[in-house]
């Protein structure tokens, strides 16, 4: 099983007392699991080459350091809150910058998120509790997914972009906020206006400045930079690089990334994770971008292909040498993460797959700091 | 460092291996763990579990701390088995609202029930 395919860690997660060490261990590994895949492989600026994308950080400069507000649209995974953190960054604005995903939080608890609630105000108000709204004040407010938010719920929002003011939940007090407000959307708002999904007014409010994000596929030279940039990030979080023979570069360049950005990230991890400092070919690249029929490449590798790619990475050794030590130190460690991996994190069975007894895995697993 | 030239005619298609002896692969911990329960003597038993299996940071909490406990910088909420049903679903409502991605544990005894 690779990483990426690893069920995510649900966010509520029971266990019985007594706990065995197999149990919690799968639980830790889990999440470090989940940090790793969200381990910001993504670019934290607006990285490409592309006539569009300079356009875009063109845009950036001259709105940023404006109050006005922003509506930013691409397809998912173009980046929406990267230009969005940019924005504020460069505001000069002395806040935080608060994201809410609109489409995230369920409807009934929207209100309260973005507003806050004053104790009481509902069962289970047990305190009071300030809303994204205050506690952007003076910073930017990112309102992702805005296409997604519920009329009843866009009239208030409209409302306070008009009036500047938001009222917590069950209070009567109207409380100023210096709020900078980006929102962002996938969606076409026109015509969700037309299916009378969205507000024309909210639109036109929100839309004082409109942003656009092209799709990866639409601005191809930006592939190989941002490729670049996420392999720089994986060694400087990481300590391991990977990199790319030409026909998997060509191949890569050439591919669709319905996924954009976000489609690019998941690859340049997985590949981490499988090929750890290997040369990347063609077979190595999933089916869907390689075009390859035959059931190769990273995600279909056996555990004996992984076995013998990290034994024998496909690496030069530099002038300045290496410790061979260290060097098998990681191949053992990698070998391990992937075994725990593939086994839930169940390390019975990782010490199965690596021909070990449990406790010899324990051991190995705290010498190595696992 | 990488070595990459957009736009030379022939594109250094490669990643340099400086640093090679460097580039030991970080595995890093769990990341900052949080023990919510006024059972000190359970919250002890788990903290020495998850310090042997893995090297993070364990804060042990109870129902009226807990709060201040749990930083951005945690990953990791376990509510222990001492505490009761109500407080434990109350903190688990408030920690998921403020962090929806937060990994949350919920410890019951044996027979069903927490403690």
């Amino acid at each position: 099983m690779t990483v990426a395919a690893l069920p995510d860690f649900t966010s509520s997660y029971q266990l019985t007392w007594p706990i065995s060490l197999d149990e919690l261990g799968g639980i830790l590994e889990r999440v470090r699991q989940r940090r790793l895949r969200e381990s910001a492989l993504q670019p934290a600026e607006f990285i490409g080459v592309s006539d569009s994308s300079r356009s875009v950080r063109q845009l950036v400069s001259q709105v940023a350091p404006s109050s006005a507000t922003v509506l930013v649209t691409g397809e998912s995974g173009t980046g929406k809150e990267v230009i969005a953190r940019q924005l504020h960054e460069r505001s000069g604005r002395t806040g935080a910058f608060v994201a809410v995903n609109c489409g995230a939080i369920p409807p009934e608890l929207l209100e309260s998120e973005l507003f806050g609630h004053e104790k009481g105000a509902f069962t289970g108000a047990t305190g009071l509790r300030k809303g994204r709204f205050e506690l952007a004040h003076k910073g930017t407010l990112f309102l992702d997914e805005i296409g997604d938010m519920p009329l009843a719920m866009q009239v208030k929002l409209l409302r306070v972009l008009q009036e500047r003011v938001i009222e917590r939940v069950g209070g009567v007090r109207s409380i100023p906020v210096d709020v900078r407000v980006v929102a962002a959307t996938h969606r076409d708002l026109e015509a969700r206006i037309q299916q009378q999904r969205f507000r024309e007014d909210l639109f036109y409010r929100l839309n004082v400045v409109e942003l656009n994000i092209p799709p990866l596929r639409e601005r191809r030279d930006d592939v190989i930079p941002l490729l670049d940039e996420m392999v720089r990030r994986s060694i400087a979080r990481h300590g391991i690089g990977v990199s790319f023979s030409d026909e998997a570069m060509d191949m890569l360049e050439q591919h669709a990334w319905p996924g954009n950005v976000r489609e690019l990230a998941n690859l340049v991890e997985r590949l981490v994770v499988l090929r750890p400092h290997a040369v990347v070919r063609l077979i190595d690249l999933p089916r869907e971008i390689s075009g390859l029929t035959e059931p190769v490449g990273a995600a279909g590798q056996s555990v004996a292909s992984l076995v013998e790619n990290a034994i024998a990475p496909s690496v030069a050794l530099p002038d300045e040498g290496i410790s061979l030590r260290e060097h098998i130190e990681t191949i053992e460690r990698n070998l391990i993460r992937e075994a725990l991996s593939m086994s839930d994190g169940v390390v019975a069975k990782a010490a199965k797959l690596l021909g070990l007894q449990r406790t010899t895995l324990v051991e190995k697993i705290k010498r190595l700091g696992l | 460092m990488l070595i990459f030239r957009v736009g030379s005619e022939r594109r250094e298609r490669q990643f340099s291996q400086q640093g090679w002896a460097g580039m030991i692969m970080s595995a890093g911990s769990a990341g900052s763990v949080v023990v919510i329960d006024p059972d000190q003597q359970s919250a002890r038993t788990l903290q020495q579990m998850i310090e042997f299996l893995d090297t993070p940071s364990v804060v042990i909490a109870d129902e009226d701390n807990w709060a201040a406990a749990v930083d951005d910088t945690v990953e990791l909420v376990f509510l222990g088995r001492g505490l009761a049903d109500s407080p434990a679903r109350e903190i688990e409502t408030q920690l998921l609202r403020d962090r929806p991605s937060l990994a949350v544990v919920r410890i019951r005894d044996d027979s069903g029930s927490a403690a």
